[in-house]
């Protein structure tokens, strides 16, 4: 138990008479990585909210290594060490792209680890030409990346994406999985992914989620051979 | 980026500045140019916080008054102007602090917020109108109601209560305020902390999710522009002689949101420059009878948001980047600045 890096117990999240997330227990290890899958309003993106501590859960009780931060705000999860990209962009667009990814680095590296870093996110998210950018001028798939290049500079050691690949092109994604792949190497990573052969190219161990609660957790390719799975993805009873 | 202000800008500002500041007084009495020089340090402080911090604040009035009442109640039970002035920032910063912790804290929306900081001046406005009773008083001040509090010590050079500084030498230390606060101001907002500030204007979601406080940063520079305002309250109360209930008025308000809105936000030049303008054209609007000035106000103002809807300083400043871009030959490439990320003027 000692490398479980991430745990919930019973999170629920009610919406009105709606359990968007239902009674979820989950756990993920020190070294993994983790895509959570489900069609569209399966809870997997609010149950990501309530790890990022972008809601509150109705109840249930998240533990990140071995801390409870049920309830806690956005900041004081980040402060853990750990970093969070959104499923829509969330950058700050009348700044620089450089400067976005600054402000990231600053608050972890002060002023003199900062500039190194933004150097080498730049470098590895291939922003180096856009980085003098207001990031309000780029388009989707380049803000993406710029988000991600938040995350990265901050050096965490969780990673938590949501739908890191949509509105990328194949090139895009293609660099996309590397960088995952490196950031994998360094810490744990939980993905909320549609992209199925995204998912493929990155991922060992798939959560598969349906009507708020884990439908069935496995290897990637147990769960693509799954009839159940498939059913939910077609709109059949799950 | 790096958290260095753009030294050449800020002492082109500062040179500039200065060189009118000098000049002026040949073509205005330093009386009424020391009036606008306060005006153009109050719109600074809205300046600072809606424009750099997205604070929309409709009761900066209320920080203005504080601070000229501060200073004129401990200059009467004080007989002595040093403290009283540091009380006149010191005060309107504090409470300033205590009312963003409470709105920031408390999470309150953009309407919220604005709803809340106009109410708050409109309850000083109340409360002072209706302090003409003797028993409204502070030490040997009383507060004087809708009179207000008249004959208190003005400023002196400090230790020394018999050597006022007024006239000219007023004016004078009112422009070497002026830089100080806005070379102060500058590097507050080059630093790390005014980057974060921007940041939050720009995505307060985002910075949460970089590890912030959202909350304690806009509370505390919620509190600066609190203690600028103050300071400029603190002035007020020397050039005028008199502090009156009026400091709170919705119009004063008022007027100090047209001064940012005309001057242009994103810059500190911007509402500084607003308010002197605004603040000359009411004053000579104030020398005749036949057109009533807030109307020309108005006027100015709805004309300023249809021509030039990001404001007087921005758009001559996009027009000179404009003429500059012309001369590729001449000019050597400068790098693109965000249209409202940068601590530009």
């Amino acid at each position: 138990m000692a490398d479980i890096v991430l745990e919930t117990r019973g999170v629920t999240m009610r919406f009105g008479g709606v359990n968007a997330v239902d009674g979820v227990d989950f756990s993920l290890r020190r070294d993994e990585l983790r895509c959570l899958i489900g069609p569209n309003g399966a809870g997997k993106s609010t149950f990501f909210k309530c790890l990022a501590g972008m809601l509150t859960p109705s109840a249930g009780e998240i533990l990140i290594d071995g801390q409870e931060t049920t309830g806690w705000h956005p900041h004081e999860i980040a402060r853990l060490g750990i970093g969070i990209k959104t499923q829509v962009p969330s950058v700050m667009d009348g700044l620089s792209v450089r400067e976005n990814i600054w402000l990231a680095a600053l608050r972890v590296l002060g002023r003199q680890g900062a500039d190194g870093a933004v150097a080498d996110a730049l470098e590895r998210l291939d922003l180096g030409d856009l980085a003098a950018r207001p990031v309000g001028r780029l388009a989707h798939g380049e803000r993406q990346r710029v988000e991600l290049g938040i995350v990265i500079a901050a050096r965490p050691w969780l990673v938590l994406l949501d739908e890191p690949a949509a509105g990328m092109t194949a090139d895009e994604i293609e660099r996309l999985a590397a960088v995952i792949a490196e950031i994998g190497r360094q810490a744990a990573i939980i993905i909320v992914e549609h992209d199925m052969q995204f998912i493929r190219a990155i991922a060992r161990t798939v959560t598969v989620f349906a009507q708020g609660r884990i439908l069935m957790e496995d290897h990637v390719d147990a769960v693509m051979a799954d009839p159940r799975v498939r059913d939910i993805y077609l709109g059949k009873k799950g | 980026m790096s958290g260095r202000p753009d030294i050449g800008a800020t002492l082109a500002v500062l040179v500039v500045f200065t060189l009118l500041a000098l000049v002026a007084p040949a073509v205005l009495e330093t009386y009424t140019l020391t009036i606008l020089l306060i005006y153009g340090l109050l719109a600074m402080s809205l300046g600072l916080v809606w424009g750099f911090g997205g604070i929309l604040c409709f009761g900066q009035a209320a920080f203005y008054g504080l601070g000229a009442y501060s200073y004129a109640i401990a200059a009467i039970n004080l007989g002595e102007s040093t403290l009283p002035f540091v009380l006149g920032i010191v005060v309107p910063f504090l409470f300033a602090g205590v009312l963003g912790a409470m709105m920031f804290y408390g999470r309150l929306s953009d309407v919220y917020l604005g709803v809340i900081t106009l109410v708050v001046t409109l309850i000083f406005f109340k409360f002072m109108n209706s302090t003409a009773g003797p028993e409204y008083a502070i030490g040997q001040a009383r507060l004087g109601g809708f009179n207000g509090i008249p004959g208190y010590q003005t400023l002196n050079v400090p230790g020394d209560p018999d050597a006022y500084i007024f006239g000219d030498d007023f004016y004078y230390l009112v422009v070497a305020i002026v830089l100080v606060v806005y070379a102060l101001l500058r590097w507050l907002l080059a630093s790390p902390f005014g980057r974060v500030a921007v940041a939050i204007r720009e995505n307060e979601a985002r910075v949460e999710l970089m590890g912030y406080d959202a909350r304690l940063r806009k509370t505390a520079l919620f509190a600066v522009g609190g203690a600028v305002a103050g300071l400029a309250g603190t002035l007020f109360a020397n050039w005028a002689e008199i502090v009156t209930p009026g400091l709170f008025s919705l119009g004063q308000s008022a007027e100090i949101i047209i001064w940012c809105i005309v001057g242009g936000l994103g810059t500190l030049v911007g509402p500084f420059v607003g308010a002197m303008l605004l603040g000359y054209l009411k004053f000579a609007l104030g020398q005749q009878a036949l057109i009533d000035n807030t109307l020309v106000l108005g006027l100015v103002l709805v004309l300023s948001v249809l021509l030039l809807p990001r404001g007087v300083v921005p758009t001559l400043g996009q027009w000179a980047g404009l003429a500059r871009r012309r001369r590729p030959r001449r000019a050597p490439r400068r790098r693109l600045r965000p249209a409202r990320g940068g601590a530009d003027g």
